[in-house]
């Protein structure tokens, strides 16, 4: 497969709609996209307007009501739960707003965690190796709970790189986080990204992060309120 | 205060929607409902049982008398108790019918007799019980008299000088007492026909028994009363002096009942205990953003209290109606099943218990939980990594502890309980340091293992605080029900085989040696039925070694009656028994003057081996050695001896023999045969004890079953809730590994081998501490015991599977759930 033709996400008339005690309630409403391999994509919107679904969609987390999403070649819609997980181990990497990371292990572990279920080879050097490109390399054995919010999120970082994806979201990556720690994350991210060659699709509500993109897209009520080049 | 009152009805509304109070709703009315259901079929069975004991008395307590008894008064005194009394009068006297003559024991008594139990009486319609008393001027006679005197019924019978009208055949009695004292047939006459007869006046042995019964307490008070009256010619007699055979088993089985209820107790407890625990923690959040609100601490306080107050107060009233009607639906279940009887509960008092347990364990569980949150930060807001405040242990021990005790004390407490519990925290606390090793060493090998396997054993080894939590609180139940298992199989096999179904139910004593071919013959030729003889010596102890035996050395306990009267010896040329110390001895030992004694009688004494112990006979006085000590069960229904000698050293004495058989209720006119061909010999029926222990011991494995059953439910539910207050963070877990990428066999494979290991360590703790226990309750309860080196392969499997059973249906139910939802929630 040609990744410079074929984009590596595609959506098309992709809809969210979930059932509430109230009735029907949708969430999103006919979203088409295409994002190329190694093109960072910014989603913009206010809070409620659906942002972290479509990611969830984009993402083969959640099975949208309507359209299609394919990613990396896959057609997310025609696999199961576990073949969307494959295609996630294999070529997603994630970074949360609230970091996500497993209490109970180190941070070599949580980075090790991902590496480990794919399977891959000198798991423990790779982890090592990507604690210290995100400066950690002295917190190795230190627990989420022993790591301030920057520290944590340098460690989601390391374990979303570290499996060497096709792409990375990220869904509020500096929203728990002061300014200063938030630049220094966003730097970490779009450094890595550009070096690795990973495509970046990241969610947010700040216009200034969303510059730093090669691409915008602004979601208002769940509908796509246009797309910049 | 209004403001706490809005707060408090939103507060509630807000976690009856979000289903926090689900899990602590379901623990209390589970756990309080098997509570009351325990309670009350406990006290449902100790009525029957002291029902079942009462009635082979002909009363609850009775004083027996060789002088006459102050009955006027004492019946007074009884009355004003609310109790019923009744006298009755026996003594030996030659019958007289046409030409026959028989000796007779005969009693008089009134209609009030028996206090206990039921007359088995014989007519036409075959045998039957009845409420109803010879009147005055009959009598009802025994079969084996009526046959010896070839009277009917109809005729007249003389009975000193009274002339009396026998009026009905009477086949057996409440309290026949243990048969070995009515050595002869039994007359019933009504007392009011007592004078005519003019026997008492002879100066002939009488005993008058003043019965009593009601109301235990009241009985009791009674007894207090009287005893210190009583002269030296006045015993009092009651269950455990007539039927310690039957006591044992009662007792036991209380206890029995205690040790379950205990079980059941620490279970339910503890599954309160956690649900209060996860719904107090679940609060911090709302706490802080209420504190920052601007409530005050008072008012969380307020609003969390009454919660609490108000989902116990409705949770317990469903936890009454439910273990009352769990405890109907066993008595109907064992009245239709089993055909055992039980009196149903008493529902206002044990409702009560059940309220005031539901309400004082919830908030003595949730109180330190509760005072902790009001040092939940308001920062908490801002700052979501503050961390929860920690709980100052001493409250949490402190909260526990009260809410035990006082609950407790609404249960009865025998010694036995309390020691158990203590053994058991002692146990937990000792096994804290090992469960801890464990942990870590399953960490240190969990990281040979393959991914998704190690998954599991990381998450033990890491989350060092929530694993230990669940190892104890999963030993625990382990322990709970692997020692009621243990101690249940004790039971059932102590009693299965103490009384098998063709043990000795008559004994026929008298038997000279003469007649002992002849009486073999007779069983031999008309039942082909082998009876067992003992040879019986009677013969006192009059020295020790060169010293001699005084009433004045040995003032109390069992000791005056081994001295003062003769004792039956028996002698055997093989000795099988039980021997405490000592070789026993075999036919080469025959002409050497060997003593067997039996242990207790040896301990009160203070005999050792090779002490010489001399007997007097009649004219003839003889000297034994020691030669062993021999174990003896009183509580069983054999023949027992204090002393056993070999042949040579009585052979020559005086000696009669007692045989005892097993004989069915069909073939009983036999012994009228024997009777008749042996008139010298005196048949003693212990048929009627033997089928009511034998109906006791059914009833007794029957409620064993009904409290496993009990003690299983309790047990799914602290695994229930236990499992439910780590779903939280399993969810979490689960979601986030799923979200990279991880499929649903690796999730499971990682969450199964946490529940093997987790499951396998608390079998094998359980066990251990289990088997521990069941020693100690052995020891106290006198089971014999046994020892199965499998469990402690078996029961860490169990575990294992438990443990995976239940939480498969979690983890289940967790990967059916698409991870993004899960995520949304944690955050
Ligand atoms: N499973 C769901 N059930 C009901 N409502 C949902 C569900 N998931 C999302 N929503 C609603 O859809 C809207 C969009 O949610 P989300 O994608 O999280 O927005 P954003 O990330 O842009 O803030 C919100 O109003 C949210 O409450
Ligand atoms: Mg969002």
């Amino acid at each position: 497969m040609d990744a410079s033709d074929t984009p590596l996400i595609q959506a098309t008339g992709l809809g969210k709609q979930v059932l509430t005690p109230t009735g029907v309630l949708t969430i999103l409403n006919d979203i088409n996209l295409r994002i190329n391999a190694g093109v960072s994509m910014a989603i913009m919107g206010s809070s409620g307007s659906g942002k972290s679904t479509l990611l969830s969609l984009l993402a083969g987390l959640d099975i949208p009501s309507h359209g299609e999403v394919s990613l990396h070649g896959h057609r997310l819609n025609t696999l199961d739960e576990d073949e969307r997980a494959k295609v996630r181990k294999n070529h997603v990497g994630f970074v949360f707003q609230q970091f996500h990371l497993l209490p109970a292990f180190t941070a070599l572990e949580n980075v090790l965690l991902p590496l480990e279920l794919k399977g891959m080879p000198n798991a423990r050097e790779q982890a090592q190796l990507w604690l210290n490109r995100v400066g950690l390399s002295k917190r190795m054995q230190h627990t989420p709970r022993q790591l301030s919010g920057g520290e944590q999120q340098r460690v989601a970082i390391a374990r979303a790189f570290a499996v060497r994806p096709s792409v990375i979201f990220a869904d509020e990556p500096t929203g728990s986080l002061d300014a200063h720690t938030s630049w220094k994350i966003i730097e970490l991210i779009f450094e890595t990204q550009r070096e690795e060659n990973t495509t970046l699709v990241l969610v947010t509500h700040d216009e200034s992060l969303a510059k730093l993109c090669a691409r915008r897209m602004l979601l208002e009520a769940g509908d796509a309120k246009g797309q910049l080049e | 205060m209004k403001q706490s009152l809005w707060l408090i009805l939103h507060f509630f509304r807000y976690q009856w929607r979000e289903r926090l109070l689900l899990t602590l709703g379901l623990a209390i009315v589970l756990g309080v409902g098997l509570l009351a259901s325990v309670n009350f079929f406990a006290s449902s069975t100790q009525l029957a049982m002291d029902a079942q004991s009462s009635a082979l008395l002909g009363a609850d307590w009775i004083v027996e008398s060789t002088v006459p008894i102050p009955s006027d008064e004492w019946s007074t005194r009884a009355a004003d108790l609310g109790l019923e009394s009744t006298e009755t009068v026996e003594f030996l006297s030659m019958v007289a019918s046409g030409e026959k003559l028989q000796l007779a024991a005969i009693k008089a008594v009134d209609e009030a007799y028996p206090l206990r139990g039921q007359l088995k009486v014989r007519d036409a319609r075959g045998d039957h019980y009845t409420d109803s008393t010879p009147v005055s001027g009959e009598v009802w006679m025994a079969p084996r008299l009526i046959a010896a005197l070839e009277s009917h019924v109809g005729e007249t019978v003389e009975i000193g000088a009274a002339k009396l009208t026998l009026s009905g055949i009477l086949v057996q009695e409440p309290d026949t007492g243990l048969a070995f004292l009515a050595m002869a047939p039994r007359i019933l006459m009504n007392v009011a026909d007592l004078p005519a007869t003019q026997v008492l006046d002879l100066g002939s042995r009488v005993e008058y028994r003043f019965l009593v019964s009601g109301e235990k307490s009241a009985v009791q008070r009674l007894a207090a009363e009287i005893k210190p009256e009583l002269s030296p010619q006045q015993t009092v007699t009651d269950n455990m002096t007539t039927h310690p055979e039957m006591v044992q088993p009662i007792d036991q089985l209380l206890q029995f009942l205690t040790l379950s209820a205990l079980i059941i107790f620490v279970l339910a407890c503890l599954a309160i205990a956690l649900a209060t625990r996860t719904y107090a923690q679940k609060q911090t959040d709302s706490t802080a953003i209420l504190r920052c609100l601007g409530a005050s601490r008072r008012q969380m306080q307020i609003v969390y209290l009454s919660s609490l107050l108000g989902l116990s107060l409705m949770a317990s009233f469903i936890a009454c109606f439910f273990g009352y009607a769990l405890a109907k639906g066993l008595i109907h279940f064992a009245a239709t099943h089993w055909q055992v009887n039980l009196p149903p509960p008493v529902l206002s008092e044990t409702i009560i218990i059940a309220f005031i347990t539901g309400i004082v364990l919830v908030l003595g569980f949730a109180w330190p939980w509760l005072l902790n949150l009001q040092n939940v930060s308001p920062l908490r807001v801002l700052q979501r990594q503050l961390p929860a405040p920690r709980l100052a242990t001493y409250w949490i021990y402190g909260g526990i502890a009260l809410a035990f005790t006082v609950i407790w004390s609404l249960y009865q407490t025998p010694k036995l309980t309390f020691s158990m519990l203590f053994f058991i925290a002692l146990a937990l606390l000792s096994f804290a340091l090992l469960t801890y090793g464990l942990l870590r060493l399953v960490g240190y090998w969990g990281q040979r293992l393959p991914m998704p396997w190690r998954l599991g054993i990381l998450h033990i080894a890491h989350d060092t605080r929530s694993s230990l939590m669940q190892l104890w609180v999963f030993s625990l139940v382990l322990t709970m029900v692997f020692f009621f298992l243990l101690v249940r199989q004790d039971f059932i096999h102590a009693w299965k085989d103490k009384f098998p179904s063709d043990a000795p139910n008559y004994f026929v004593i008298n038997i000279l040696p003469e007649q002992l071919s002849g009486v073999e013959q007779f069983f031999a030729t008309k039942e082909q039925l082998i009876p067992n003889f003992y040879p019986m010596v009677r013969a006192r102890l009059i020295k020790i070694n060169d010293h001699e035996v005084s009433i004045n050395d040995y003032p109390i306990g069992d000791v005056p009656n081994m001295i003062t009267r003769d004792l039956n010896l028996s002698f055997s040329d093989k000795l099988s028994a039980t021997l405490t110390k000592g070789e026993a001895w075999d036919l080469s030992a025959y002409d050497r003057a060997l003593l067997s004694v039996e242990a207790k009688m040896a301990k009160d004494l203070g005999l050792n081996l090779g002490d010489k112990l001399t007997f007097q006979a009649g004219a003839v006085t003889f000297t034994g050695e020691i030669a062993n000590i021999r174990q003896v069960d009183w509580y069983s229904m054999q023949p027992n001896f204090y002393v056993i000698t070999t042949p040579g050293l009585v052979i020559d004495l005086p000696r009669t023999y007692l045989g005892s058989f097993y004989l069915s209720s069909t073939h009983e006119s036999l012994l009228n045969e024997l009777i008749t061909e042996f008139p010298n010999l005196t048949v003693l029926d212990v048929d009627a004890i033997m089928s009511s222990l034998r109906d006791l011991i059914n009833q007794g494995l029957s409620v064993i079953e009904v409290l496993f059953f009990m003690v299983m439910l309790a047990s799914l539910l602290v695994l229930i809730v236990i499992q439910r207050t780590q779903a939280d963070a399993r969810q979490f877990t689960s979601a986030l590994l799923r979200t990279l990428g991880a499929s649903k066999g690796q999730l499971a494979r990682g969450f199964l081998s946490e529940f093997a290991v987790m499951g396998f360590l608390s079998g094998l703790i359980a066990i251990v501490l289990a088997q521990l226990s069941a020693v100690i309750v052995q020891e106290i309860l006198a089971l014999p015991s046994q020892f199965n080196g499998w469990i402690f392969i078996t029961a860490p499997l169990f575990g294992l599977g438990i443990y995976l059973l239940v939480g498969l249906l979690f983890m289940h139910h967790m990967l059916r759930s698409p991870p993004v939802l899960s995520l949304a929630e944690q955050a």
